[in-house]
């Protein structure tokens, strides 16, 4: 009796919460049924090429640690449930896996040439390759948006060439790892969009971010009459908060984990990095900085178990998460 | 047919509507009165009520989301059928096993929650809860105790193992019991 007035209350939980169970389980649900007809390919397949599939997954997943650090592991099967393909008569575009939060998405693109031209264009692996990739988006409305920041990035131990690519997939001629952000929240975020498109010379591979972003957790100011930032998330990829625009000009700001024991982490910015993206407001008075974990020192991209933290403190003031 | 049309044939007191919500919506509300009745027949009239309802309510209400709007009067009327068929013992649905799960960890005061209103703040508690929750726990948590979908289906639905998702909703069941506590809402 009493658990049912508990499932009865349920029927007043937020529609828009609802909203996105039913998606995210019909997404779930059409990807289950595209999996079926994969595995069903994949059993024909699976004599002639015997155990280079098994090396081919194991491959992957240690191609993609490199590129997701920390301890990625237990995300693993949202990271992997964005795998896609397309391909033409000259090359195979493959998304091997990815992660978001509400501000920033991160996937890793592989090339494969299907030509010995673009085979070897790829191994080659030079700055045009970049510029000839385009990424955009399609909301749940239907409206193709841009996102106003990206970086895309090439592993490699070369550390004089940052270019190169050390190719971190057993089948794969050329490796990507593409950060896009969406910038300050008032034009989308993440979970407005259906699909994130990745487009090389006229050729592209689509997947749908709803089922990896990862959730942010808001945190409140220590001082609230004192504080002069606002709008402070964290996630386990990376933060954004909003602070006044400084009169002259400089937004720096300083910013420090806070640990459960209340010590700040002094060293993160070697330990773990970050980068960020400034975007000003319309009146030019404030400016919301959107960033990831990562990327400090390392080409790949930082997780942190946010458990293991309280707060942040920006610029010296401090920051909790909501007790739950 | 666009909810938008189907909506203005309801304005118009057009049967057409009807026809029409039961083709594009048949499906989804069979499956949310059947995952909570044991019987397909009962199911089917639960179904049946639903559009009865939305008939008598639109106009005047004129809902935002068709989808969510009618999902939620199947909900409603299967439960109450579901109440209706346990006084009788009518066989276990999923909404019996759901409740058997909650029985655990779930025990509200009948002295502090029996109101409509007090369903509603709790409600809405757990919208709070749900939001600082990682997304796919609170969709799985949705699915289990919004839409009492089975274990099995929701393990396929989010391609994780049936173990993963029973530990995804102790885990949240759990969370949601401290949060409930310390929002004096226990």
């Amino acid at each position: 009796m009493k658990a049912e007035k508990m499932i009865d209350s349920m029927a007043h939980i937020d529609a828009d919460l609802i909203q996105r169970a039913e998606s995210h389980a019909a997404s779930g649900r059409r990807r289950r049924r595209s999996l079926h007809w994969m595995a069903t390919a994949a059993c024909l397949t699976v004599a002639l090429i015997g155990s280079f599939g098994i090396a081919y997954a194991v491959g992957a997943l240690d191609g993609l640690l490199s590129y997701f650090g920390g301890n990625t592991e237990p995300y693993m099967e949202e990271i992997l449930s964005v795998v896609a393909t397309a391909s033409n008569d000259e090359m195979e575009l493959r998304i091997d896996g990815a992660i978001a939060d509400e501000s920033s998405c991160h996937f890793v693109v592989s090339f494969v040439g299907l030509t010995d031209e673009m085979k070897a264009r790829f191994q080659k692996g030079d700055l045009e390759e970049q510029a000839r990739c385009d990424v955009d988006a399609v909301t749940k409305a239907g409206e193709v948006v841009y996102f106003p920041s990206r970086e895309t990035s090439t592993f490699t131990k070369d550390t004089e060439n940052g270019v190169k690519a050390d190719t971190q997939f057993a089948d794969a001629d050329m490796t990507y790892l593409v950060t896009c952000t969406a910038g300050d929240n008032d034009v989308f975020i993440m979970s407005d969009l259906k699909a994130i498109r990745f487009t090389y010379e006229g050729l592209t591979v689509e997947f749908d971010p709803s089922g990896i972003i990862e959730a942010e957790r808001q945190l409140i100011p220590e001082n609230p009459e004192t504080a002069t930032i606002s709008d402070v998330y964290l996630s386990r990829l990376g933060f954004r908060f909003t602070m006044p625009v400084q009169e002259n000009g400089v937004n720096a700001y300083d910013l420090q984990l806070i640990r459960e024991d209340g010590t700040l982490w002094e060293k993160m910015s070697e330990e773990l990095g970050w980068s960020a993206t400034g975007y000003h407001s319309t009146d030019d008075t404030e400016v919301t900085w959107a960033g990831y974990w990562g990327g400090g020192n390392h080409v790949a991209v930082g997780f942190i178990n946010l458990d293991e933290f309280i707060g942040v403190c920006i610029n010296g003031e401090n920051f909790y998460f909501l007790s739950e | 047919m666009e909810d938008e049309k189907i909506i203005e044939l309801y304005q118009l007191r057009n049967e057409e509507a009807i026809k029409a919500t039961a083709e594009k919506y048949g499906n989804y509300c069979s499956a949310i009165a059947s995952n909570i009745l044991p019987f397909k027949e009962d199911a089917e009239e639960c179904v049946n009520d639903t559009w009865l309802h939305a008939w008598n309510a639109i106009p005047p209400h004129i809902p935002p989301r068709l989808s969510l709007f009618l999902g939620k009067i199947t909900r409603e009327v299967s439960i109450n059928r579901y109440k209706a068929l346990s006084a009788q013992k009518r066989g276990n649905g999923g909404y019996a096993i759901a409740l058997d799960e909650l029985e655990d960890f779930i025990s509200l005061s009948n002295s502090t929650v029996e109101q409509a209103i007090e369903l509603e703040l709790i409600g809405k508690a757990i919208s709070t809860f749900l939001r600082k929750q990682p997304e796919i726990h609170a969709d799985v948590f949705i699915r289990r105790y919004y839409h009492l979908c089975s274990i099995k289906q929701i393990a396929e639905e989010f391609s994780i193992s049936e173990s993963k998702t029973k530990s995804i909703l102790f885990r949240v069941r759990k969370k949601l019991h401290s949060f409930l506590e310390s929002e004096e809402l226990l």
